[in-house]
């Protein structure tokens, strides 16, 4: 018997991540879901003598084609891949949840549901009678807590169990007499079609067609074949329609819910009780109409504060170590004898480019600890209710705010989390203006040059590039929106999950596979830009190691003209940018291989060959110009278009250039 | 009663109303049933003025730009009880 697969589904904020943590632990691999960039969750898990494949689907209200993670979760469903399907359903939000679960059940999908948040169902007095409920659906009804790690070997069990029972149990839902008929007529044209039989279930499809779906319509109109049944079942649409005197689409949705609520009946007892809960409390503080937007910018304060104050000593403490530690190699190496271009290789390429990159993890660390505590705390949700207001006044709406927070982590994720945002003009927008959001991976520079020239003023410096770059980032999203994309979507909605405290384990989790993902960066391409740097810089060999004599010099003295009118002309700054577009990262580390030297050693360099206000506007410079390649590589999968993503690299390049400039000439003329 | 009809962007703070309506595109309203908001829905509302409304649904809280808000309609809920 071969790999036995089960999917695992669920609207958002059910526990479903926590679920599949439990049942995976850290074995998981995360890549994408293919030709989309929804992000793809799988892990094995041993049962007995076997091995179970567990994938994640994207959270979702629905199986509809709404949006690109719907879709992916229906088509993985539909093409029969999963054995089974894990159900994760919020006990306390049953009448919404179920909706998902009924169109499981529709698809033919075997399924077990998963019944979780027993805990709070309790608290809120919610009674369910389990027997009832599997019973009415037809499928094995697990309880779980999952954030207590209770219920999970029970889902596993009633999923194998599954495997063993014969599968011809069919889930249907009466739709009434009139379309009743429609979707026969639809299934005797179906089934007179060996290919679409094959690819979906009869009474699905004249399900689907009839509510006008799509994903399916368009899917079908490429095929000859199927012209003739798209033509029958707009007629019938229209027929239908028309006999009911309602839209066929909100007709079926109906439907469905009206068995829900059947089925609550049966199974759902809430014993009264109109106290106002928690999440009600606290969000009658946070927000507040007046002081939900003082809160927030105090939560972000201390959010920043708590990074930088842990983040700054652990960093110096890694930087310090590897110094030590490429000291260390050094003089080892050279007591054995080893090859001077060799020693060189390992300390001022490997090592010095290193450590720049490393000394970061720390702090990357703690923001995505932040960020995790953020969004699995529930509090996320309700920045982008509190920010619709700011946001608005950009023309877009508060969801947007979400990836230019995450930009502050890193572009890539905040980018592929734009697809959340319901109008192609709002994802538009959110992806072109954030690569001008300072991640995470721009920060050594800042610390690096902060602490040479402004020793004092550290941290004001540094947050006067974050707000250059949000300044950019808003003045962007205004001229494209009110030059290019028009018109405005004003469909904002969004869940506001309860209040919970997050667990541990999946904080760190969250943590672990953000970190792990830069460091993995940090090992292939980043580590290859050093060498490359570092090669460049040796050769011909012979040369003084990165002098201008040597290839690298003489590439980057050649465009650094261009950087003149900034204040930093020289190859050093050009290479350190150039390579910077791999990774931003690599911009202090290629400052430490060109001048061949780290840690204190590099800043009297970096003291040497700039001014404070070349300084500042080189952080600027390299605080705005041209997105790293991952960006850009995300930018291009997102928009779909390499004219896009070539306007957003050149449009960064020409801003940073102008603003490095001016910051430099007025500087200049101001005298500092 | 079809008098009191209002648009929900207009309810206010502690209000309870009940859907009569939804006025928008196929796509506002489809994706508003999936969230369980449709006609004869309950929705209380516990935050609005201005900006977006937050509004309670069974037990979900959905936070709702006032694009959307006047396109749902609404009557308030139990008002021919009170009045009878
Ligand atoms: N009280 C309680 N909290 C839970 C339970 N399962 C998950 N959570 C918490 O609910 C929040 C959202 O969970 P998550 O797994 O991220 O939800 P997802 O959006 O469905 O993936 C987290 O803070 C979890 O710790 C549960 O059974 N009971």
């Amino acid at each position: 018997m071969g790999n036995y697969v089960v999917a695992l589904a669920g609207n958002p904020n059910t526990g479903k991540t926590c679920v599949f943590n439990n049942l995976t632990g850290s074995k998981q691999q995360v890549g994408n879901w293919p030709g989309v960039t929804v992000e793809k969750k799988e892990g094995d898990i041993r049962y007995g003598n076997r091995t179970i494949r567990i994938v994640d689907l994207p959270g979702t209200y629905s199986l509809g084609a709404f949006s690109e993670d719907e879709l992916v979760a229906r088509n993985y469903i539909m093409s029969g891949e999963a054995d089974a399907v894990i159900n994760v359903v919020d006990a306390t939000n049953l009448y919404r949840n179920l909706y998902l679960t009924i169109q499981l059940l529709e698809a033919g999908a075997d399924v077990v549901v998963a019944l979780n948040m027993m805990d709070e169902a309790k608290k809120y007095n919610i009674d369910i009678d389990i027997d009832s409920l599997s019973k009415e659906l037809g499928v094995p009804v697990i309880s779980t807590i999952a954030s207590r790690c209770i219920g999970m070997d029970a889902i596993i069990d009633a999923t194998i169990k599954l495997d063993k029972k014969n599968k011809n149990r069919v889930f249907t839902i009466d739709y009434g007499t009139e379309v009743e008929k429609g979707i026969e007529e639809l299934i005797v044209c179906i089934n007179k079609k060996e290919e679409l039989i094959a690819r979906y279930p009869s009474r699905w499809l004249a399900i689907k067609l009839l509510e006008a779906d799509e994903g399916i319509i368009h899917d079908l109109s490429r095929y000859d074949y199927a012209a003739d049944i798209l033509s029958k079942a707009k007629d019938l649409r229209i027929c239908l329609a028309e006999e009911l005197d309602t839209k066929m689409d909100s007709y079926i949705i109906k439907k469905r819910y009206e068995l829900i609520e059947h089925i609550i009946d049966k199974s759902l007892f809430v014993k009264e009780g109109e106290e106002p809960t928690t999440t009600e409390k606290i969000d009658s503080i946070v927000t507040h109409r007046i002081w939900g937007l003082p809160i927030f910018i105090g939560i972000m304060v201390l959010v920043f504060a708590f990074t930088f104050a842990l983040g700054e000593p652990l960093e110096d403490l890694v930087g310090d170590g590897l110094d030590a530690f490429g000291e260390w190699v050094e003089s080892t190496l050279a007591g054995i004898g080893a090859s001077p271009i060799f020693i060189s290789f390992l300390v001022d390429g490997v090592i010095h480019g290193l450590s720049a990159v490393l000394e970061i993890v720390p702090l990357l660390f703690l923001l995505f600890l932040m960020i995790g505590v953020l969004e699995d705390s529930g509090y996320m949700a309700r920045i982008a209710y509190i920010m619709d207001r700011p946001m608005r006044a950009i023309g877009l709406h508060g969801k947007a705010f979400i990836p230019f927070l995450l930009g502050f982590g890193c572009n890539v994720p905040a980018i592929m989390s734009t697809r959340t945002l319901d109008s192609h003009r709002d994802r538009m927008l959110a992806i072109i203006a954030n690569p001008f959001i300072s991640c995470g991976a721009r920060l050594p520079v800042y610390v690096l040059f902060a602490k040479v020239f402004f020793p004092s003023h550290r941290v004001l410096i540094v947050i006067s590039l974050y707000l250059i770059g949000i300044l950019m980032a808003v003045l962007t999203t205004k001229l494209f929106g009110e030059k290019v994309f028009k018109e405005e979507d004003t469909s904002f909605i969004i869940e506001l999950p309860p209040y919970r405290f997050p667990t541990m384990r999946g904080i760190f989790l969250h943590m672990w596979k953000s970190v792990s993902a830069f460091l993995k960066r940090a090992s292939t391409v980043i580590l290859s830009a050093v060498i490359v740097i570092w090669f460049l810089s040796s050769i011909p060999f012979g040369v003084e190691y990165a002098s201008d004599e040597s290839v690298i010099g003489k590439i980057s003295s050649f465009i650094a003209p261009i950087f003149k009118p900034a204040g930093f002309g020289t190859w050093q700054a050009t290479i350190a940018l150039i390579s910077g577009i791999l990774a931003k990262e690599v911009v202090a580390g290629t400052l430490g291989v060109v001048y061949g030297a780290g840690g204190a050693e590099l800043e009297a360099v970096i003291a040497q060959q700039f001014t404070p206000l070349s300084a500042y506007s080189f952080m600027v410079m390299t605080l705005l110009y041209a997105p790293c390649i991952a960006t850009i590589g995300a930018i291009r999968n997102e928009t779909k278009s390499r004219k896009w993503t070539f306007i957003t690299v050149a449009y960064g390049f020409i801003v940073a250039w102008v603003l490095s400039v001016l910051i430099y000439q007025i500087g200049t003329l101001l005298g500092f | 009663m079809t008098n009191n009809i209002f648009n929900l962007s207009d309810a206010k703070i502690g209000d309870r109303v009940r859907v009569v309506e939804i006025d928008g595109g196929r796509k506002v309203t489809n994706r508003l049933m999936e969230l369980g908001i449709m006609e004869g829905v309950i929705i209380d509302i516990a935050n609005s003025g201005g900006g977006p409304l937050i509004i309670t649904v069974g037990n979900s809280r959905f936070a709702l730009g006032q694009g959307i808000a006047r396109k749902i309609k609404v009557e308030k809920a139990y008002e021919n009880v009170s009045n009878n």
